[in-house]
């Protein structure tokens, strides 16, 4: 009597009962180990690498630059007007001497 | 570090201390190696995966809420590890076809020649058709009749690794005889 194909998945399934258990390498924890040193490593710098984090420090530099430049913008001014003044008032001091 | 209880090994990883985590690995590393390789069927991958799921037990052991045990949660994340190698296996082969020039191909499957070590040659040569045909089934498929019927899991544990109920196994697992059915019919007429 011929088997069902059914019947035969399950003589051939079987087969999985004797198959000898597979096992990782003794050297696995080591590979591991190292494997976790180079991944903390390469975090250290993959950090500073982000795209927020570079776009984040690229926007405070220009902010830092920004509050920097208006502050000499407005020193520039004051100390320009101070000298106009000065010298202004250089000139109204100075009195024509008559003869 | 022989013997350790599970909430004692939990509180240690949760420490970092060294030989915990190593005590972990010695004790997973085979029961994963061996559900890992049967899913992914390549020594490679099965490598990666396992590197990478004991990387993220030691980087989240304090997000474990103990809600299930720690070997599940475990066999949790191996799994999931796996399947992401499936998954970006598929994309690859995808784009492969589409554009054989950007990627070189892939090497084929090794690791049924280490699963059937010790096995006489007869029945070496039905263990390669199984997991061949094993290969070809969907993923959760694949899942459930390896951890059921390759590790022989029992269902109840299967699901909790699975986060499924028994029916939904249970219906995996025979839809998954079914189609190794349907792509063995040719082996069997030989």
């Amino acid at each position: 009597m011929q088997k069902s194909d059914h019947q035969l998945l399950e003589d051939h399934l079987k087969v999985l009962g004797k198959l000898t258990e597979v096992e990782a390498d003794d050297f696995f924890y080591t590979r591991l180990k190292a494997n976790m040193e180079r991944t903390s490593e390469k975090n250290g710098w993959v950090f500073f690498l982000k795209p927020s984090v570079m776009i984040g420090s690229l926007c405070l530099v220009l902010l830092v630059n920004g509050i920097f430049l208006q502050q000499k913008l407005k020193t520039t001014n004051i100390n320009s007007n101070t000298t106009i003044q000065a010298f202004a008032s250089s000139y109204d001091q100075y009195t024509i001497p008559s003869y | 570090m022989d013997t350790l209880n599970e909430q004692d090994l939990i509180n240690q990883l949760r420490q970092g201390n060294e030989p915990a985590f190593a005590f972990l690995v010695n004790n997973y590393k085979n029961r994963l190696y061996s559900v890992v390789l049967n899913i992914l069927q390549d020594t490679g991958d099965t490598e990666d995966a396992l590197q990478e799921t004991f990387i993220q037990v030691y980087e989240s052991i304090d997000s474990f809420k103990e809600e299930s045990r720690l070997s599940t949660w475990i066999y949790r994340i191996a799994i999931r590890k796996a399947l992401e190698k499936l998954r970006r296996r598929k994309t690859r082969q995808r784009i492969q076809s589409i554009v054989p020039w950007w990627m070189p191909k892939e090497k084929s499957s090794d690791a049924n020649l280490h699963l059937n070590e010790g096995i006489e040659v007869e029945q070496k040569e039905q263990a390669q058709a199984l997991f061949k045909a094993i290969n070809l089934l969907p993923a959760k498929q694949k899942i459930a009749f390896t951890l059921i019927q390759v590790q022989g899991m029992k269902y109840e544990e299967a699901c909790e690794v699975m986060q499924m109920g028994v029916k939904a196994i249970e219906s995996l697992n025979s839809r998954a005889k079914e189609n190794l059915r349907k792509k063995l019919a040719a082996y069997y007429k030989k």
